[in-house]
């Protein structure tokens, strides 16, 4: 399956839990609106069906979905923030650690980093 | 999900109608063993004589040869019918030991009969040949009537089934060990030395007398149904026990 | 509800070859496994006896709550489909599907037609003359459209090409989805299978060495790189399962995962590399004899 990136390491279920989360910020699901079914992940994405509901479920436990009982699972009110909250937080906190690491390991000073991140941002804006 | 019930009444049906269908080799085989069976018929017994410028020749066309090389041909597919080829492919769809069995049964009785029908017609083969291929002039046919001929039909299944049967417990003890192959001839081979050393009767001969001297129709079809039906079921004992597609 | 109970499954073999070793384990329904093991673990003999084909020598086994050898009901409920299927040579492929049809009380022939003609099947070929592939992907067919409700595949892509085996396991996942029902997948590949399996069952030496959630398995074990030292001092106490050497000082283990999450970060810190292991590597790494592998058997002649 082309959805994927062959490198990614993460677990299927993490990807899939990531790719809907994309899908809620894109506003490609609103508040209240119903997700795909793990048995159509299952098909989207080629795996098996307990797998995708793991996917779900970890939305759930985030209380970015929520279930109604056969039914399926719906967009919360709060999805949207809980999503940008968490990757702010998570995401962001991650790669800068890595950066960081990184940097140290080549004996990169605070203040050369500093600087390195400022003129990515520089050329990013300039684009 | 529900399972499915399945009748072991129904398993045996569908099995027997599969090796209907599958085990085409059984019926090629068949029809070459009569073929043979009708060419003995035709060098079968002929007595000749002559008187001064009259020259007799009679021909007794008889089906007993056909009826013979059937027997045989029982024996042969008793044996290979229980074959890894043959037991396997009935494993690929829903069986049991007792349905395999069953079907096979059912499967040789089938044919036997087959079998007996086309061995009692071929006597008309042997009549149409001699009258139109030989130009032989005279033909004194007892032209059997539906009774005799139903008759002789049931004796021929008989023996036949019964050769199945028999061929079939030797198979069943082929597929238990190979060693078979070789005992069972030499254990016949054996004896029959061992009696001529000792100037017996030779104990396959009186089997065979015991079996087709028979004078009473009763006690004949007691015998070979009985024998028949021990052959199998000691057969189906043995092969309860035998694992498949190994 | 477990459909397949195993308990203190043994096989000996005529000749005293041991297959199946105390091995206990339960299927539940409706969920498909994945089998996986070297080649002599068992798979094969596991498999024949849930079948019913081949005589458990001790122990217990019990399929749909019955033992399973020369049971007609498990017989009526269950196919196995393997490479060394021996069809009637009488009868033409096209046929093999209607006796299929006619056996098997849920097989759905219209899928079966389906498969049948985008695989190119020539309706009146004989199986024997198949090339090994085909004859997988013919067998296949029948796997999947019986619709048993335990299906068993052994090596079920023997011989099939790149292509055919994404489209057949596809196919089953697909059939999977709208009839479900319990499989057994046994394979030398798990990265093959990974995605479409939700348990795995990873036997060695004739009995059960794990069995979970493949979603767990793939979290089961952590790959940590570094300065030999440090890699020594963070794995101590824990269970390696492979270690590798490198250059002057690398070393690269894989260890059982019950680090936490803090623990992580020290160790990133502290300038290890933590990395998740691939499914595949770690059931090798699993089933080796020895933690060093192949490398093992050099080590004694190498260079110091």
């Amino acid at each position: 399956m082309a959805i994927f990136h062959a490198d990614d390491t993460r677990p299927i279920y993490v990807q899939i839990a990531e790719w809907l989360e994309t899908e809620i910020l894109n506003g490609n699901f609103q508040s209240n609106e119903k997700v795909y079914s793990q048995y159509q992940l299952a098909e989207m994405y080629n795996i098996n069906p307990a797998t995708a509901a793991k996917g779900l479920n970890l939305l759930v436990e985030e209380k970015i979905l929520y279930k109604k009982r056969g039914l399926g699972m719906f967009v919360t009110e709060s999805a949207k923030e809980l999503i940008m909250e968490k990757r702010r937080t998570h995401v962001l906190t991650r790669l800068i650690r890595d950066v960081v690491l990184e940097a140290r390991r080549l004996n990169i000073s605070d203040n050369e980093l500093v600087e390195m991140i400022k003129n990515v941002q520089k050329e990013e804006g300039e684009e | 999900m529900s399972l499915a019930e399945v009748s072991l009444f129904d398993t045996v049906k569908k099995q027997f109608l599969f090796k209907v269908k599958a085990n085409i080799d059984f019926y090629s085989s068949l029809i070459t063993m009569q073929v043979f069976g009708i060419f003995f018929a035709f060098a079968g017994i002929s007595y000749g004589s002559t008187s001064g410028w009259l020259s007799v020749t009679i021909h007794y066309y008889s089906v007993d040869a056909v009826i013979a090389f059937t027997v045989f041909w029982g024996f042969v597919t008793g044996v290979t019918i229980l074959t890894k080829q043959y037991t396997d492919t009935d494993f690929i769809f829903i069986t049991n030991r007792v349905s395999s069995t069953l079907s096979n049964i059912l499967f040789l009785a089938a044919t036997s009969l087959l079998g007996s029908v086309t061995a009692m017609l071929s006597k008309y083969l042997l009549l149409f040949a001699s009258l139109y291929i030989f130009n032989e002039h005279i033909v004194l046919g007892d032209i059997m009537s539906a009774g005799d001929f139903l008759f002789g039909t049931a004796i021929a299944f008989l023996y036949v089934f019964l050769s199945c049967a028999v061929g079939y417990l030797i198979g069943t003890l082929v597929q238990i060990n190979r060693i078979f192959i070789i005992l069972i001839p030499a254990l016949i081979i054996g004896s029959l030395i061992l009696d001529g050393i000792q100037g017996r009767l030779p104990f396959v001969l009186k089997i065979y007398e015991f079996y087709f001297y028979e004078s009473s129709v009763v006690l004949f079809i007691l015998k070979t149904i009985l024998t028949s039906a021990f052959c199998y079921i000691a057969s189906l004992v043995i092969l309860n026990r035998m694992e498949v597609r190994k | 509800m477990s459909v397949i109970e195993c308990r203190n499954l043994s096989k000996k073999f005529f000749g005293g070859k041991t297959a199946l070793n105390n091995l206990t384990v339960s299927i539940e329904e409706n969920k498909i496994t994945g089998l996986i093991g070297r080649n002599g673990a068992g798979k094969t003999t596991l498999l024949k006896i849930i079948a019913g084909f081949l005589k458990e020598s001790s122990g217990e086994v019990t399929v749909f709550s019955e033992r399973p050898y020369n049971s007609l009901k498990v017989s009526a409920n269950s196919i196995f489909i393997d490479d060394q299927m021996t069809y009637t040579p009488a009868l033409q492929l096209y046929d093999l599907l209607i006796e299929a049809d006619r056996f098997y009380p849920n097989f759905n022939m219209t899928l079966a037609k389906g498969l049948f003609e985008y695989f190119a099947f020539d309706p009146k070929y004989y199986h024997k003359r198949l090339s090994k592939g085909q004859k997988s992907t013919f067998n296949a067919i029948i796997g999947i459209a019986a619709r048993c409700p335990l299906t068993i595949f052994d090596e079920p892509t023997t011989g099939m090409d790149e292509g055919v085996r994404k489209d057949f396991y596809r196919a089953l996942l697909k059939d999977y989805i709208e009839f479900p029902r319990t499989i057994i997948i046994s394979s030398h590949h798990l990265n093959e299978i990974e995605d479409l399996i939700e348990d795995i069952l990873l036997i060695k030496d004739g009995r059960t060495y794990l069995h979970l959630p493949i979603t767990e398995f793939k979290e089961y074990a952590i790959a940590i790189k570094g300065k030999k030292d440090t890699v020594l001092d963070w794995i101590k106490g824990k269970e390696i399962f492979y270690e590798q050497y490198a250059g002057v000082d690398t070393m690269y283990a894989v260890v059982k995962n019950d680090y936490t999450e803090k623990e992580f970060e020290k160790a990133r810190m502290a300038g290890l590399e933590i990395s998740s292991v691939r499914s595949n590597d770690l059931c090798v790494y699993l089933t080796n004899k020895s933690r060093g592998g192949i490398d093992d058997v050099f080590s004694g002649s190498q260079p110091v």
